[in-house]
């Protein structure tokens, strides 16, 4: 398992568009992708239940592979999460 | 007649008059459950095929509204599309219908509403705001669940905005109002805002769903007028009565008289006419009328403030105050989530130049998880850089940060200290920015804000320190005339047209030149009009100011010529009080615009 700690940075925070480009990568992989907000948790290959951890600009987040491919996962998605323009 | 003048929120700023047009609640679901097999098959397809259709006319309402009134105002609608099409989304609904036997209307009501619930159960409001989105993405399944269930072939040509289908029929009757109207419904969903996008609407009256809900962001960006009011209230209003939106802000003035609505009718010909003149003005640079050119710069402390200060064409940030991602926080950051954060603004604003203030908190705004002493005298205390050069590692970390920053993206970070009264604090800044420029590299200018009397008075003493100052106008007032902005018995003696501020600005803003430093300012006086005339014929490069005023500002200077308003200053600075300069600045300004 490998995770690692991002803030939010784009305008608007994980909301439906942004978390939809997320849905879409993690979907590529096979490990469970997981994003953490407090102690609240969701599944990053589901973009409802991204949403509902209601993630907003500033926030502290955990993002957390864990399964084949995961290094690989965490690097993209993480990348992903850091570079949102919306 | 009376007028029934009664409170409201203002969701989409501007005055509106026009014959209210009720509409209706909606498509109305059946509560039907315990269908037999064969009927869950029947709905399944039904849901399937509806679900599909939505889909498709969510992108082409998408793409139409995106070539007809630009791309950010289709995004709600890709959006919308972006949920339907989620699997899991979707199997919510299929579960409903095979495992509770729920007719297909009655699984898309209840589960769009579950998911509403839960987003309304969030605590940040953007997101609470998007709970009507489920409830809209709900209304248009079922709505062509039903279309398809009575054999009506779906309207899938989307022949123009205005006749945007699967609103039910509610909707249909009122594409085309005949006479200025203001639409009245309990809420509005964003399909149902840029359906109305006609001549004829006025306005909006709804009673539920704040100012950050896609109707409220739509209305405003459509410039249609938009209040809220209490449930009890909206159901006050009849079909037919005449509504005037805003007359006076926050209001709606039920069945108004012949004189309230000529009035409103004056006003909002002046309304419309202004905005008019100042939309020439977003892409022209600041100048006055003979072509001085002074920088007009926007404020902002949050990621949500860059989309406005990029919309408003500002030609960069004088003040980013770094408090927001410190206040968002449980502890303080850590470099990483700092460097990313100043990355993202640096990245987002391109080549133009961002001033970020140091960490300003103090007694009057503490940090959630660092508790501040009680002071007795909070703004006379330990904020600003007194806190931070008595906690060197916080300091020490934000300036990494901002280093790192701009080594990453190449880009030259601007640095300002708040609160700065001696040298001596400037000095122990600059020696550990230069520390941590050796040890992580990056191109940083340092500058200090003026916000005490002792640092406007000796901006020279800073000289070969600082390459900029930014005269913070609201805490240089309160200072230089002990008066506190927030204590009702002061009336009017918290004003920074008094005489003494003015000097104390000008005198500033001359010595940062002589010693070759450039002068901003970014307090709220900047964002004034009667402002923005003083401090450019003070000789101010830039002034800081929330985006919205930037045309505003943008119009007043190119009303006026330099040596005119150097003139109106000699004149200010002479004055007795505060009120007699604000008058006679006042009077300028009206003079010049009735010319228009």
């Amino acid at each position: 398992m490998v995770e690692k700690q991002l803030v939010i940075t784009n305008p608007s925070g994980l909301h439906t568009r942004p978390a939809k480009k997320i849905v879409d990568e993690a979907k590529k992989y096979e490990c469970e992708i997981t994003i953490l907000k407090g102690d609240k948790d969701g599944n990053a290959k589901n973009l409802i239940k991204l949403m509902k951890l209601g993630i907003s600009p500033g926030n502290t987040i955990t993002l957390r592979c864990d399964g084949s491919g995961e290094q690989e996962a965490l690097d993209t998605i993480g990348n992903i999460i850091l570079t949102l323009s919306e | 007649m009376h007028d029934l003048i009664i409170p409201a929120t203002t969701l989409s700023p501007g005055i509106a008059i026009g014959k209210a047009v009720l509409l209706g609640p909606g498509t109305d679901v059946p509560e039907k459950k315990g269908l037999t097999l064969s009927e869950r098959v029947r709905e399944k397809e039904l849901l399937a095929a509806a679900l599909d259709l939505s889909v498709r006319e969510l992108k082409l309402l998408a793409e139409r509204i995106g070539s007809e009134l630009g791309r950010d105002k289709a995004e709600i609608f890709e959006s919308h599309a972006d949920i339907l099409e989620d699997d899991d989304f979707r199997h919510f609904f299929y579960t409903l219908i095979d495992e509770e036997g729920y007719s297909a209307t009655f699984a898309v009501k209840t589960g769009a509403e579950k998911h509403a619930a839960e987003m309304e159960a969030l605590d940040d409001e953007y997101f609470r705001n998007r709970a009507d989105d489920f409830r809209d993405i709900g209304s248009r399944v079922i709505a062509q669940i039903n279309l398809l269930a009575s054999g009506v072939s779906a309207p899938l040509a989307v022949s123009g905005i205005a006749a945007s289908p699967g609103e039910g029929s509610d909707a249909a009757s009122l594409r085309f109002p005949r006479n200025p109207s203001i639409i009245v419904s309990r809420s509005l969903s964003p399909g149902q805002t840029v359906q109305f996008y006609l001549p004829n609407v006025q306005g909006f009256v709804v009673c539920s769903g704040g100012s950050n809900s896609h109707a409220a962001i739509l209305a405003r960006s459509l410039s249609i007028p938009a209040v809220l009011v209490s449930e009890g209230n909206l159901e006050a209003i009849a079909e037919g009565m005449h509504l005037i939106i805003n007359l006076e802000r926050d209001t709606l003035i039920m069945e108004p008289g012949e004189d309230a609505r000529r009035k409103a009718e004056g006003v909002r010909l002046k309304e419309t006419a202004r905005a008019e003149r100042l939309s020439l003005f977003k892409d022209k640079p600041g100048a006055t009328r003979c072509g001085k050119r002074i920088q007009l710069y926007a404020n902002g402390g949050s990621m949500k403030d860059l989309s406005a200060i990029i919309g408003a064409n500002s030609e960069g940030i004088g003040l980013f105050r770094t408090e927001f991602l410190f206040m968002e926080q449980s502890a303080f950051p850590d470099e990483a989530s700092q460097t990313a954060f100043y990355r993202r603004i640096l990245d987002v604003m391109e080549s133009k130049p961002v001033v970020f203030r140091l960490l300003d908190i103090g007694g009057d705004k503490p940090l959630p998880y660092a508790p501040h002493p009680h002071e007795s005298n909070p703004f006379l205390g330990w904020r600003g850089i007194r806190f931070l050069l008595d906690n060197p590692d916080i300091l020490k970390t934000q300036l990494r940060s901002l280093l790192l920053a701009s080594e990453a993206s190449g880009k030259t970070v601007r640095i300002m200290v708040p609160m700065v009264a001696r040298t001596g604090e400037m000095r122990a800044v600059k020696d550990m920015l230069e520390a941590e420029q050796k040890k992580v590299g990056g191109k940083a200018v340092l500058g200090m804000m003026v916000e005490t009397p002792a640092a406007a008075l000796t901006v020279a003493s800073y000289a070969g320190l600082i390459s900029f100052i930014s005269i913070g106008s609201n805490d240089l007032t309160q200072y230089a005339l002990a008066a506190d902005r927030e204590n009702g018995h002061l009336g009017t003696l918290y004003s920074e047209f008094s005489p003494a501020v003015l000097f104390l600005m000008q005198k500033a803003c001359a010595d940062a030149h002589a010693a070759g430093m450039e002068a901003g300012i970014c307090g709220e006086f900047a964002g004034r009009r009667e402002g923005v005339l003083l401090l450019a014929a003070m000789g101010f490069d830039e002034l800081s100011m929330s985006s919205s005023s930037i045309a505003p500002a943008k119009e007043a200077l190119s009303l006026v010529d330099f040596t005119e308003i150097q003139y109106l200053l000699a004149e200010a600075l002479s004055a007795f009080d505060a009120e007699s300069v604000q008058e006679t600045v006042r009077k300028f300004l009206e003079l010049r615009e009735n010319r228009l």
